[in-house]
């Protein structure tokens, strides 16, 4: 995420502007420093690799998560989880940042949406590095795994009872695949795959 | 002259990777395998996002200007270079 989609200058820009960011690392001491896995990553999923390993979560300041998505997301993908966050901002939640009496239905209806849209298409190219992946027909195909997670992580979204806190679910979330560099020391996730991976 | 110009070289480079396996912060796997170079980065690297010091900070701001969180966990650290 941080080599490509937060390098990414309009991603950045959004997120500066309409967002207050920060990060946690969930296994104290370690740190990666071999780009290895993630040129293989990016080689074979440029645009999507839903990892439980990372996952980003989407907060009101009081601690209730709007949305999240695991693992790796191209600029392109990550900006529109932005904008549906934002959306929900604008228009389930009042000025105190407190959930609209009708709020949660919106929410509902903004993730139904985005699920009954088959994801994304994967168009132009996208650079890492010293690499550039140019989309051609054939690896759209290759997109199943992943929009099946961010289908069915929509639908999970456009159902749920109440806002969970991020307690409730930084540990516990929905992922596609279970590759993760968890090691001594590290919180270790649960949840579970909606792609079987 | 060379020779001892070598033995020097030798020495330092020795001593650089010695101390590069010794830091836990750039272990490259869990199973604490010999770290490797560290990759070049290029630029613009995670040079775009402007990230709160903690998650309670990032909370004070978010309420103050009534703005959502985004809250990135990952395993490592986004203050280093590497992936």
């Amino acid at each position: 995420m941080r080599t490509v989609t937060f390098s990414n200058a309009e991603v950045a820009e959004r997120v500066n502007a309409d967002f207050v960011a920060a990060w946690s690392n969930r296994a104290p001491d370690f740190h990666n420093d071999d780009d290895g896995q993630e040129r293989r990553i990016f080689e074979k999923s440029p645009d999507s690799y839903a990892t439980k390993n990372i996952c980003t979560f989407f907060l009101t300041p009081g601690g209730e998560v709007v949305h999240y998505v695991a693992g790796y997301s191209s600029p392109a993908l990550f900006l529109g989880d932005l904008q549906l966050v934002l959306a929900a901002r604008r228009t389930a939640f009042d000025e105190s940042f407190s959930l609209k009496s009708d709020g949660l239905a919106t929410l509902h209806s903004l993730h139904a949406e985005r699920a009954k849209s088959d994801a994304w298409t994967a168009e132009g190219s996208i650079s890492y590095g010293d690499l550039t992946h140019r989309h051609t027909d054939e690896c759209r195909k290759k997109h199943h795994y992943e929009a099946k997670y961010r289908r069915e992580l929509h639908q999970h979204w456009s159902t749920v009872a109440a806002l969970p806190t991020l307690e409730k679910v930084r540990f516990d979330y929905l992922y596609g695949s279970s590759f993760t560099e968890e090691c001594d020391g590290a919180t270790p996730v649960t949840g579970r795959s909606l792609t079987g991976g | 002259m060379i020779y001892l110009s070598s033995i020097t070289t030798f020495i330092v480079l020795v001593a650089a990777s010695s101390l590069h396996a010794q830091d836990p912060s750039t272990r490259c796997a869990p199973s604490g395998q010999a770290a490797k170079p560290k990759p070049k980065p290029w630029a613009g690297y995670n040079q775009g996002v402007r990230w709160e010091k903690s998650l309670d900070e990032a909370k004070k701001r978010a309420a103050k200007e009534g703005k959502p969180i985004l809250f990135h966990q990952l395993v490592g650290a986004m203050d280093k270079e590497g992936c």
